[in-house]
């Protein structure tokens, strides 16, 4: 039964402490708003699904719902406060996409530093390399120092590079388009075509259609729990009527 | 294995990145390198070579080798307390190896202290001091990079313990630089000899400037004690960040 499964998500719960002030003063002064804090915070309480190999795994929910708290933890970025998860194949998470830019180095660095931080080994970034550049339209700044980009232009560059990663397993948490209207559409193409592609996606996103054309299943999380798993359309809509009452 | 070459590729480019920003924010650059370390040398030359170096055979030489070496120490140390810490927003979002930041860290400092030593042999052999012993240089240079790894591991970890750590390692190190023998020595048979039996640092310096100024080779004891403390630090050290690991992203 699992043999199929890419990733294995059984009873998994996630508690945080919550913290107050950090110092000793604002601690020693504000003693009584201690007393008052909750100490702990259940994100996410006794989760189990599995996603199958190459299948498109949406995940919907209010905000605050656990949902970018459980794509962290099938990242490897936390570890569960208990369960069991397993995920196989190289993952690729895209939750905060300008994630490792760093503002003094060059593009050219960049590209090379953050594709290699997702794994990519050199000699795919230097096959890539062109592509990504030509992607992203930036083609003049290959050796200026990214602090001088613009916000629009980091968000492209930060795409074409996520773009570039041949992901197993991908985590796509909330990526919004950014650049003007034919960039955003170039964009859209490409991550539907990824998406479509081999490998298996687990996306969080609030964007109906791009979950109605996209995943073969959605699972609903609401205050940690899960509410619903299933057919795109049925559970979209049920998570619809919520949102209407 | 793939991971193995991928970690390896993680390493090479973090650690690039690591020596082009630290020379990035500066007009002068690579140059610091060697001029941090001249310019203290110089003022603490002026200010001792008459009396406290007046016993020490080539004090300018020893002076130097001191300082080089300490600022490697001191310099890989706390430019890893920040490492993790400060990459807040990367470990939250990619599940990169963590060891692999301090790592690179500690790697840039060792490449500028390259630079360093480069200087402190060309001094050597201007004073004609040079001789077979300094193929032991490597060894020794092992050593104070392990050490130096090791306590760097478990201060990039506490960090997220301690937010007062910068401050307390910070007098820590001003502490520490007075206790070791950079610009006086030691007298023999003194107070100060035994207490320095537990100072590692002591004995890198001692080491580094038998073998590179005295062409005496290394004694078996220091080196073994030397080699003691530096692994037992490394492991240490390690065993506090694998401890501390999995909670960094939480603690930020």
């Amino acid at each position: 039964m699992s043999d199929s499964n890419v990733i294995t998500v059984g009873n998994v719960s996630k508690i945080f402490t919550l913290r107050g002030e950090e110092t000793a003063l604002t601690r020693l002064i504000k003693w009584r708003e201690h007393l008052k804090l909750p100490r702990k915070f259940t994100a996410l309480r006794n989760i189990s699904f599995e996603v199958g190999d190459g299948e498109v795994f949406g995940i919907v929910g209010r905000n605050g719902s656990g949902k970018s708290t459980l794509l962290r933890i099938l990242a490897g970025i936390y570890p569960p406060t208990s369960g069991e998860i397993e995920v196989r194949g190289r993952v690729i998470p895209l939750i905060n996409l300008q994630v490792g830019l760093q503002p003094k180095l060059t593009m050219k660095d960049n590209i090379f530093l953050v594709s290699s931080l997702f794994g990519i080994s050199r000699k795919k970034i230097i096959s890539n390399f062109d592509s990504i550049v030509d992607f992203a339209e930036l083609k003049d700044f290959v050796n200026v120092q990214v602090y001088q980009f613009s916000s629009g232009m980091l968000s492209r560059l930060a795409f074409s590079i996520a773009i570039h990663l041949e992901p197993e397993v991908m985590l796509l948490d909330e990526v919004f388009y950014a650049g003007d209207a034919g960039f955003r559409e170039k964009s859209k193409k490409k991550m539907m075509e990824l998406v479509k592609g081999d490998c298996t996606v687990v996306m969080v996103s609030h964007q109906d259609d791009m979950l109605k054309r996209l995943c073969n299943r959605v699972m609903w999380l609401d205050e940690g729990q899960v509410r619903s798993i299933g057919d795109t359309r049925q559970v979209l809509r049920e998570y619809g009527e919520t949102m209407s009452t | 294995m793939g991971s193995v070459r991928q970690s390896i590729n993680i390493l090479y480019q973090t650690t690039k990145a690591s020596f082009k920003i630290r020379n990035a924010n500066t007009y002068l650059g690579i140059c610091w390198y060697l001029l941090g370390p001249i310019l203290t040398f110089v003022v603490l030359l002026l200010v001792f070579s008459h009396r406290l170096g007046a016993d020490i055979e080539h004090y300018p030489l020893y002076l130097l080798s001191g300082i080089v070496i300490w600022n490697f120490f001191s310099m890989g140390t706390s430019r890893s307390l920040t490492c993790v810490f400060g990459q807040a927003g990367l470990i939250k979002s990619l599940p990169v190896r963590r060891e692999l930041l301090v790592l690179s860290t500690v790697l840039d400092v060792l490449i500028s202290h390259l630079f360093e030593i480069a200087v402190l042999f060309a001094i050597a052999a201007y004073y004609g001091v040079l001789s077979f012993t300094v193929v032991f240089i490597p060894i020794v240079l092992l050593l104070n990079f392990i050490f130096t790894l090791g306590v760097s591991y478990a201060l990039a970890a506490l960090m997220f313990v301690f937010r007062d750590l910068g401050q307390i390692w910070s007098i820590v190190t001003k502490v520490w630089w007075f206790a070791t023998p950079i610009f006086y020595a030691l007298y023999e048979g003194g107070k100060g000899e035994k207490v320095s039996m537990f100072n590692p640092m002591f004995h890198v310096l001692d080491i580094s400037r038998d073998v590179l100024i005295y062409g005496t080779v290394p004694g078996f004891k220091s080196l073994l004690i030397l080699s003691a403390f530096s692994f037992a630090t490394l492991f240490i050290g390690i065993l506090i960040f694998r401890k501390l690991y999995p909670h960094f992203a939480e603690y930020v």
